[in-house]
This record gives structure tokens, C-alpha cells and sequence, in this order.
């Protein structure tokens, strides 16, 4: 399953992103394949619609989860329309949330 | 005609005040002037007027998109042509519209090459007529008065700019029939949308400020913008007996701008204001 993460950094030990519509990058993990990538979110200096462009860019790479520190009711709303699932309210750094992930999977 | 601006980049610096004062003294020049309340989302120089809005003059209509599913061929263009971030698009799915985010410019209908976003009329403001009648204060020279005209955006409206745009055509229209001297715009605070606006195409925007830090910051900002549009403005620093001056005199230097008047502090004007009296305070 590939899955989302937003992402204040473009490594491992950033924090997970408090944000989403702004969040500097996103993690995209392909959880089977082990094929992890970060891409740069380019809706960071939006002024208005951030969550929309954002969502645009997770949707395209075909994720099936979000997960994120707090995210807008917009952007919210698309991707869950586009079958992505999200998780907010989560804290701590991308391998900590990873492995999180796959323990409780 | 002369179209000026008063407008300013930070909030509560004394816009709106100024602006009715401003129009009164012209009036009191024998001149034919028309004011525009061009902040649409808080109009209040009615108020200050001690007028009413009753029955709106005109409504303003915006054409939304909207799709019609049958030609859609889900090619992605309208997401890639709107500025606005207002369209979203799941692989493989029909666009969605979100309709607090659009400005309703209409590049999305524009751009589709199947004609498969129609639109959809939508009121999102109103414009309003106010007769104010000759100076109530004794020394009024010429008893004429001067027309208010007042933009007011729909609640919930987040994008006011196309409401400013259609006010301000209806004031222009209105300014030419009725062979006006002057037609003064009162905008909205900030640098945004509805403030661009209703600077564009004027003659002369006075920016209204204060000397504090944030006065000075949002002035620096406010004839940025300026200079961008290309609008030639002036400085009004008011309250200006208040705090410290030396940093705006800096700013508008930078931009070879001049403080035109400094307002002193005043007692009597807020007294003035607060019992809906302001035409009785004479600004020279």
C-alpha cells in the first residue's frame, strides 16, 4: 500500500507536519515495494486554496492514506471524495510514525 | 472627473473618516462629488453618515461554473488553468468545483475545449444609493450634498474582489450621468483582491497612516502596491501629533511619495463621531 506523509523536512527524522495544506514536503511510501520518496509540496506560498493544490499533488501519486499533524476541512473533503484516507492529530518524527504504522497496521 | 482613492494598509488608521470629511470639504468647494463606499465586506460610511441602507439600486451577479458531466472528458485542463486552486481532480475523475475558493473569472469555461462547464448566476453582493443631503452643520457654505454609493458583499462571500469590480463600473456609469467633479473611492484595508481593485484606475490614492510600527509597516506594503498599479500616490498621516514619525517620513522617501497632511489628535472628532456628527468637524 502506498501511503502519504506530511513532512516538515525532506528526512527521516523531520517531524511529522503539523500542516497539510502548507507542509513543505510530502513522504510518499510504497510500503510493499520499500520505495520511499519525498516530494516538494508546491503549495507551500499559496495564498488561498494551499489544501486543494496539495491534495492535487497527493492524489496524483495514487496514495491510499494521509497522514498528518492537522488538516483542513477542504482538503479534507477531496481526498476523502478521491477514496484517500486520512489520519490527523498525529505528532512525533516520519520513522516513528512509520513504524507506528506498520505495528499497529 | 477625478477618480482618487483613500485607502490605507493597515485597518483603523482612519479611512473611512477621512474619506466622508474629505468629500464634505470638496462639497463645501462647490464641487460635484460622488463617494464610494468600495469596502464591501464592512461598508460603513452610511453609518458615519447617519444614513440607512434600504432598497438595493442594483444586485451583483457572478457566473460560477458548473459541469456538465456529458461532455466532460476528464482532460485536466480546467485544474491547470485556474489560479484560484478552486478546481480539484482525482485521477480518472470528474473536476469539482470549489465554490468559496473560485473568483469566478472564467478561464476555466474559457480554456475547456469540449464546452463542458457551463455557468451558473449567483448573487453575491448589492449596491446601494444614498442621496446625502447638504451639510447639517450651520457653517455649511453651498447646502449641496454629494452621493454615497454603497457596496455591500453577501455574508459568506469570501471572494469580494468581482464585487468591488462591479461596484466600481456602477459608480463610473453613475459618475458620468450625473457629470461628477469628483468621485472619491473609500477601500477596504490590507493590500488583497478588493483593495486592488479599487485602486486600479485611479488618478491618486491618499494612503492613510499612523506613526506606530505597524502604521509604517502596512504603509511601506500599501504603496508597494501602489507602484505596482501604477497610481500616483499621498501620504495622510493622521494622529500624527501621537507617536513617532521618523520612521514613516523614511518609508516615503523610499518611494518619492509626500505626506500631504498630518491630522493632530483631536478630542472634538471623536466626540464629533461618536454622536453621528462628524460633518460638523471642518478638515483643512
Amino acid at each position: 500500500m502506498k501511503i502519504c506523509i506530511a513532512t516538515n523536512k525532506s528526512d527521516f527524522n523531520s517531524a511529522i507536519s503539523p500542516i497539510f495544506g502548507r507542509a513543505p514536503y510530502f513522504l510518499i511510501a510504497d510500503l510493499e515495494n520499500k520505495n520511499f520518496k519525498f516530494v516538494k509540496n508546491r503549495a507551500t506560498k499559496f495564498i488561498r486554496g494551499a489544501g486543494i493544490a496539495a491534495a492535487q499533488t497527493v492524489v496524483s501519486e495514487k496514495v491510499k492514506l494521509v497522514i498528518v499533524g492537522n488538516i483542513g476541512p477542504r482538503a479534507k473533503v477531496v481526498l476523502e471524495q478521491s477514496g484517500i484516507k486520512v489520519i490527523s492529530n498525529i505528532t512525533g518524527t516520519v520513522k516513528e510514525v512509520l513504524e507506528r504504522f506498520k505495528k499497529e497496521d | 472627473m477625478q477618480k482618487i482613492a483613500i485607502t490605507s494598509g493597515k485597518g483603523g488608521t482612519g479611512k473611512s473618516t477621512i474619506a466622508v470629511l474629505f468629500a464634505n470639504k470638496l462639497v463645501k468647494e462647490n464641487k460635484k462629488v460622488l463617494l464610494v463606499d468600495c469596502d464591501v465586506e464592512c461598508p460603513n460610511d452610511y453609518l458615519l453618515l447617519g444614513q440607512r441602507l434600504k432598497e438595493p439600486r442594483k444586485k451583483i451577479y457572478v457566473k460560477f461554473p458548473k459541469l456538465n458531466k456529458k461532455k466532460c472528458k476528464k482532460c485536466g485542463l480546467c485544474v491547470k488553468i485556474c489560479r484560484s486552486n478552486a478546481i480539484f481532480q482525482a485521477p480518472r475523475k470528474y473536476p469539482v468545483f470549489i465554490k468559496d475558493l473560485c473568483s469566478a473569472c472564467g478561464a476555466c469555461q474559457t480554456v475547456c475545449p469540449y464546452k463542458a462547464i457551463q455557468s451558473r448566476k449567483e448573487e453575491i453582493g448589492r449596491i446601494f444609493v444614498n442621496k446625502i443631503k447638504k451639510n447639517p452643520a450651520p457653517t455649511s457654505g453651498t447646502g449641496r450634498g454629494f452621493w454615497l454609493i454603497t457596496g455591500q458583499a453577501k455574508p459568506k462571500v469570501e471572494e469580494t474582489g468581482p464585487v468591488v469590480i462591479q461596484v466600481k463600473k456602477f459608480a463610473l456609469s453613475f459618475a458620468k450621468r450625473k457629470k461628477i467633479d469628483f468621485i472619491l473611492f473609500d477601500t477596504a484595508a490590507g493590500t488583497h483582491c478588493p483593495v486592488i481593485s479599487a485602486l486600479l484606475g485611479c488618478d491618486l490614492a491618499y494612503c492613510i497612516t499612523e506613526p506606530t510600527p505597524m502604521g509604517a509597516y502596512d504603509l511601506d506594503l500599501i504603496l508597494r502596491l501602489c507602484r505596482k498599479l501604477k497610481v500616483p500616490t499621498k501620504v495622510i498621516l493622521n494622529q500624527a501629533d501621537l507617536g513617532d514619525k521618523t520612521k514613516i517620513e523614511k518609508i516615503v522617501k523610499k518611494f518619492k511619495s509626500k505626506i500631504d497632511k498630518e491630522i493632530p489628535y483631536s478630542e472634538e472628532i471623536v466626540k464629533l463621531y461618536s454622536r453621528g456628527k462628524l460633518l460638523d468637524f471642518d478638515l483643512v
